[in-house]
């Protein structure tokens, strides 16, 4: 699409970038713009959400009857209920249903890929993430009073889902928002999104055991079974920082999540700063408490929500907005972003 | 604990496929003067066929050892091939034929780096009832360094996501319009040529289409999705090897 000089008008708009050539037929392939790469890098997450889910544990009956139950414990009997349920089915028949989820997780990472299937591929993602996140993660322990972001909650799956809604490929009309996350849903509600999930997590991180002197020295040095050498040297050195001092540090986490939390309603420097500090956040999230989605370990099914949080991120980056200067009468028209 | 039977005969049968349609493109390209990259074919049909190897013990036609010499060579011919890239093109050009760029040989290096340490770092392979898959976890101390297959599974998954991405730029409506792009005054094979003046014409740019050279390039849908193919197999490989 063609859109005449107009870009550059609104100071809260982002400068433009180039625009397919115009088809009589539709548009051509172009080189992927920010949303677009943003797009391709969840459909690579997606992709290796599949290729972990051919792991051989997740075609035993262990993985229904002990992994996806364990997400059961704590939630309300009704929620339980159906999550037990699951774990059982999927125990009966292990071969059957989890060769149906690393299909499904393949297919979505390839579709989101090719372009003729994007928007149908984030469709299935959504419904797919929330299901999962119900079933398989039994909602993250919000319900339980066990979740925590340094281990993952609320979940990285939901994140899949959100990440999906915000990098849904349709502009809302009017002039392009700076940053990406707002071209669909707009900035008000791309900046209310991101504020419930980091002031979420700010919450999390003063729930239950996090307060107390050892809680978090435990959470970290609770997941060291099973990884390499390396990643047991980096939890040990964590866990011995933080050990008898878990309150102050959490509290010193929540404090950080709730300046990421409200950063993106500052001008956009401010904002970039809190967005830049979030990306730090859920890297720290995913060496030291995730132990990189424990995927050394040959039991992972997905990556974390480090990843998740950081790609997140990323797509709340403001570009720098340049000063607005009067366009000459006359002047040739530009190419701005579909 | 191994996986299914049914999932390592299903990649080694898309990777027989892969591996026997790469050998005949290579003598397709060369009977009718078309256009490809002979190395990355080669490439493609011996990493296919050694998976296939991997994939389904039984099915391994040569001797433990020659492999490993295979794909240092492969894995030293690309780094040379990169090294040419960038003296003759820098490390933003594109090459000749205006489709690839530095990545495309990056992307092979990593490929026969991580055929390298599947050979390297699993067990050696023993042929099991039903020939099932012969590799295994990394053993040893391979086992402290499984950040380097995680390295090359990202490289590879992502190479895979850009390249199914960008497979309409190979339609026949996508070459057709850069090839009629390419013809108009002040644009040159990959966008707008500057004039005199020094600004750059005002036409819409010819996004990395290739123009005539890209539409006689051989199949480079089926090369692309060949290439996808080979990434997800590589990938579900050093996955299980993490």
């Amino acid at each position: 699409m063609i859109r005449v000089g107009t870009a550059m008008a609104d100071s809260s708009a982002a400068p433009a970038e180039p625009d397919p050539p115009p088809s009589r037929t539709g548009p051509v392939w172009a080189r992927p713009d920010r949303r677009r790469t943003l797009q391709l890098v969840l459909a690579t997450l997606w992709l290796l959400d599949g290729v972990l889910q051919m792991q051989a544990y997740f075609f035993t009956r262990a993985f229904g009857t002990q992994m996806i139950t364990m997400s059961a414990e704590g939630n309300p009997s009704v929620i339980a209920r159906s999550i037990l349920w699951s774990g059982r089915t999927i125990g009966h028949h292990p071969v059957e249903i989890n060769a149906l989820f690393a299909f499904v997780q393949v297919a979505i990472g390839l579709g989101v890929a090719w372009r003729r299937s994007t928007r149908a591929a984030l469709a299935v993602s959504v419904a797919w993430s929330l299901g999962v996140w119900w079933v398989g993660e039994g909602f993250g322990g919000v319900l339980s009073g066990a979740a925590d972001p340094i281990n993952g909650a609320p979940g990285a799956v939901i994140l899949y889902a959100l990440v999906a809604v915000l990098l849904w490929p349709v502009d809302r009309p009017g002039p392009r928002p700076a940053f990406v996350a707002a071209r669909a849903v707009g900035p008000a509600v791309a900046k209310a999104l991101w504020s419930v999930l980091w002031g979420s997590l700010a919450l999390f991180a003063l729930l239950g055991a996090n307060r107390s002197a050892r809680g978090l020295h435990d959470l970290i040095i609770g997941q060291v079974d099973g990884e390499p050498g390396w990643v047991v040297w980096i939890d040990r050195t964590a866990s011995d920082l933080v050990d008898h001092h878990g309150l102050g540090y959490s509290v010193l986490l929540a404090v950080l999540l709730v300046v990421v939390a409200v950063g993106v309603f500052l001008p956009p420097a401010w904002a970039n700063a809190a967005v830049l500090l979030a990306m730090v956040v859920g890297s720290l999230f995913w060496v030291v408490g995730q132990d990189f989605g424990e995927l050394f370990t040959n039991g992972a099914t997905d990556v974390n929500s480090g990843p998740l949080l950081v790609l997140l991120a990323a797509a709340y980056w403001s570009r720098p907005v340049p000063r607005p200067t009067s366009t000459p009468a006359g002047a040739a028209p530009t190419l701005a972003g579909a | 604990m191994a996986s299914p039977w049914w999932l390592d005969d299903s990649f080694a049968a898309v990777m027989a496929a892969v591996a026997v349609y790469s050998l005949g493109r290579l003598l397709a390209a060369r009977a009718w003067s078309r256009p490809t990259h002979p190395d990355v074919d080669l490439a493609h049909v011996l990493m296919g066929t050694a998976m296939v190897g991997m994939l389904v013990s039984g099915l391994d036609p040569v001797p433990h050892g020659v492999w490993e010499v295979a794909f240092t060579v492969l894995a030293l011919w690309f780094v040379w091939r990169c090294y040419r890239f960038v003296a003759d093109h820098g490390v933003e050009g594109q090459d000749e034929d205006h489709v690839h760029h530095l990545s495309h040989y990056l992307t092979h290096l990593v490929m026969a780096c991580s055929m390298l340490y599947m050979y390297l770092a699993s067990p050696s392979p023993s042929p099991r009832a039903g020939g099932s898959m012969a590799m295994g976890a990394a053993t040893g101390v391979a086992a402290d360094f499984v950040g380097l297959p995680l390295l090359f599974l990202v490289v590879l998954f992502a190479s895979g996501v850009w390249e199914l991405d960008g497979i309409e730029r190979f339609s026949p409506r996508a070459v057709s319009l850069a090839v009629s792009i390419v013809g108009a005054p002040g644009v040159g094979p990959t966008g707008p040529v500057a004039t005199r003046s020094g600004s750059s014409a005002a036409v819409p740019r010819a996004p990395d289409q290739g123009g005539p050279y890209a539409s006689r390039w051989l199949a480079p849908r089926l090369e692309a999705g060949c290439h996808v193919a080979m990434c997800v197999t590589m990938g579900f490989m050093l996955v299980l090897m993490l």
